[in-house]
């Protein structure tokens, strides 16, 4: 499986980010523009209110040839600034008379569409014959603010300015705000490729991982990255998991194993008994007698089978009635239960059991696990001799220790000892199926309790530690 | 005893039937839930014996829909989920006890037994009787003839299960759960230990036998013949 940069997560939010800041850009531009042109358009009128004032004011003072000379050499002045391109300059003048004959200016023509009595406001488009050499063309056409006066004595004055100053505004601003979306689009493209990349490239890690574990190798693990981020993070909780599920499937496997092996042996034995009662010669005492053994055979099986499915069901953890344990009168009761047992061996069993003492949990089970543990205390002490049961609190901790002088478990095996059918007696000589411990352990594991296993010198002392979770 | 089989394995039905029937009850069959419930609800039986998985109607909802129609016949459960929850859920719905497979003939002859008799027994008798055996139940006394017997509690505890089961067969899984309050199946069987000790307070030298070892199913007390 491969992840195109396109689809990553990483690319697609950093391009909609980069969408999305564009957008602003655009945005923020169009307000600035909007605020200068309409402050640069007041700055004309009120240039164009304040000349139109004085040269009105300046006729009304000299007359027709004074405004006249004015405006020639306003005009003049205003031609000399032109620039190269051709523009108009700024500033247009046009003294016209009554049937808008132009008198003095630099306009060649009233524009169309100008009426001439009172004071008007126009935009309008002007198209000049270039009187330029060296032009780009003949002609030259420029968009202009323009005031119009009628002038006493019929005469018209049209003061006007070129916007072209607000179209030079307008390009480079265009430009600049095409500049930083472009900018701000390739920023995001690319940051959104790198960071992609990073991504596609740690997830490949995992996919590659996944691929092995799924075609078998479960020991397969996903590499670790120094960071310490959300990545490292998920890795090292991936990484967890597969462990766990390693070892499930391990013990799973195990357990299996182990029961088909466990249970060939009284299989075997159980088939040569039906064989041996369905033969013809065989006394019917004999054919009783192996009948019965065949009953035996069986009820152990089952009670083995039932052993397995308990264990796996504790350690399942599922559908357990949970509540408040009263191990003090666990065990008492356990105490109870295998007196005469360890009495009928020539053993005394001896009990030290702390008053009150509660847990959560599952009295059950704990009754179970503690009947486990006595039994082999009790299987394994040699008589006549004793057996200790003590429930004490240490600490904040409480702890319940069963005691024996028997051979005891050597260091090395104590783990061992804790697993599914293993028996450290091999010569099998007692009875048991080797599930007695691996029960206490998952009692133990499904309370949050620690399984102690020290030497009672001689003999074992085994017991569970559970902490304080009042 | 007329006894109801509901049971979806023709198999084990059979041999259910015929096992019965040579301890000498009188057996029916019926192969599925709702054929199990009409055959109840027809009535005239003494005790049933109801299969957890069944094909039309489970276990559980049959004595259920049984139990609130009115019908307190015994009901013992088969299963082959051995599990305490699975227990108590089987009780919770009307069941009177529970079995699980693969069982022995013994143990469901001893626990039907049990059960179907439950209704009849005078439950709160102070003073219980076998032969010169005498249980007083209120100031918790036992007297052989007349010799007094002194018991620990859970021996009196023992002594008054089997005396109310007397002259029926009581297994070490029944003593187990009703006396001890245990549901799991110990390594040893701790239980012989205690019966034995028990038998070595209320037998008397001279005294005829109570208390009879019934072998491949448990114990039994009973008067002298």
């Amino acid at each position: 499986m491969s992840v195109k940069l396109i689809h990553t997560t990483a690319f697609r939010l950093a391009m909609r980010y980069a969408v999305f800041v564009s957008l602003l850009t655009v945005i923020c531009f169009a307000i600035i523009y909007w605020i200068t042109v309409g402050q640069l358009r007041s700055q004309i009128d009120a240039g164009l209110r304040a000349e139109v004032a004085a040269l009105t004011r300046l006729y009304d003072l000299k007359g027709l040839p004074g405004l006249r000379q004015t405006v020639a050499a306003l005009s003049t002045t205003k031609s000399l600034m032109e620039s190269d391109t051709g523009d108009a300059g700024p500033r247009q003048y046009l003294l016209a008379g009554g049937d808008y004959d132009p008198l003095a200016g630099s306009l060649k023509h009233w524009p169309h569409g100008l009426s001439g009595s009172g004071t008007h406001w126009a935009t309008v488009w002007v198209h000049e014959k270039n009187s330029r050499q060296h032009a780009d063309s003949d002609w030259y056409h420029f968009q202009m603010r323009t005031v119009t006066v009628g002038l006493p004595g019929g005469y018209h004055l049209l003061v006007g300015q070129s916007l072209s100053e607000i179209d030079e505004l307008r390009d480079s601003m265009f430009a600049l705000m095409l500049a930083a979306v472009v900018l701000v689009l390739g920023a995001g493209l690319l940051g959104g490729a790198i960071v992609g990349r990073g991504v596609v490239r740690r997830l490949q890690a995992v996919t590659r991982t996944a691929d092995t574990i799924m075609s078998g190798d479960l020991s397969q693990r996903i590499p670790q990255q120094q960071q310490r981020d959300e990545f490292g993070a998920l890795a090292a909780k991936l990484n967890a998991m597969l462990e766990r599920i390693e070892m499930l499937i391990n013990s799973t496997r195990e357990v299996t194993e182990n029961v088909a092996h466990d249970l060939r042996s009284p299989l075997t034995r159980l088939r040569a008994g039906a064989e041996m009662a369905l033969m013809q010669k065989a006394s019917p005492e004999a054919r009783e007698e192996a009948l019965r053994r065949v009953v035996e055979e069986i009820d152990g099986i089952v009670a083995t089978l039932n052993a397995i499915l308990g264990i796996a069901r504790i350690e399942s953890g599922v559908n357990r009635e949970w509540g408040d344990v009263d191990l003090t009168a666990v065990c008492h009761d356990a105490h109870e239960l295998y007196e005469p047992l360890a009495e009928e061996k020539q053993l005394r069993l001896a009990s030290q059991i702390a008053e009150g003492v509660h847990v959560r949990g599952n009295a059950q089970l704990m009754a179970q696990a503690m009947g486990n543990l006595l039994d082999n205390a009790i299987k394994y002490a040699p008589a006549p001799g004793q057996v200790s049961l003590v429930l004490e609190r240490v600490g904040s901790d409480v702890a319940i220790m069963v005691m024996d002088n028997g051979p005891g478990i050597p260091v090395g095996k104590r783990e061992k000892a804790l697993e599914r059918f293993v028996r450290l007696d091999s010569s099998r000589s007692l009875a048991g199926n080797g599930l007695g411990l691996s029960l206490v352990k998952a009692v133990a594991d499904l309370h949050e309790a620690r399984i102690v296993m020290e030497d009672n010198q001689p003999g074992l002392r085994i017991g569970l530690v559970f902490g304080d979770r009042s | 005893m007329r006894v109801l089989i509901v049971e979806d394995d023709v198999e084990t039905a059979t041999q259910l039937v015929k096992g019965l029937g040579d301890s000498g009850h009188e057996a029916d069959h019926a192969a599925t839930g709702p054929m199990g419930l009409q055959n109840a609800r027809e009535g005239g039986y003494d005790v049933m014996i109801v299969d957890r998985m069944l094909p039309g109607l489970d276990g559980l909802s049959l004595v259920r829909e049984l139990r609130a129609g009115g019908d307190d016949t015994p009901v013992l459960f088969l299963t082959a989920l051995a599990d305490v929850d699975d227990r108590v859920a089987g009780l919770k719905s009307g069941g009177d006890d529970y079995l699980a497979k693969p069982f022995a003939l013994a143990e469901l002859l001893a626990r039907m037994e049990a059960i179907a008799r439950r209704q009849s027994r005078p439950a709160a008798d102070m003073t219980l009787r076998l032969g010169d055996l005498e249980m007083n139940r209120l100031d918790r006394q036992v007297t052989r003839g007349n010799k007094q017997i002194a018991l620990q509690p859970r021996e009196f505890r023992l002594l008054e299960y089997f005396m109310l089961h007397a002259g029926q067969v009581v297994t070490r899984t029944m003593l187990l759960e009703n006396v001890w309050g245990y549901h799991f199946d110990p390594q040893t069987n701790v239980i012989d230990v205690h019966v034995s000790r028990l038998r070595g307070k209320i037998e008397l030298e001279g005294s005829p036998p109570l208390l009879h070892t019934v072998r491949g199913a448990g114990y039994c007390l009973r008067e002298p013949d």
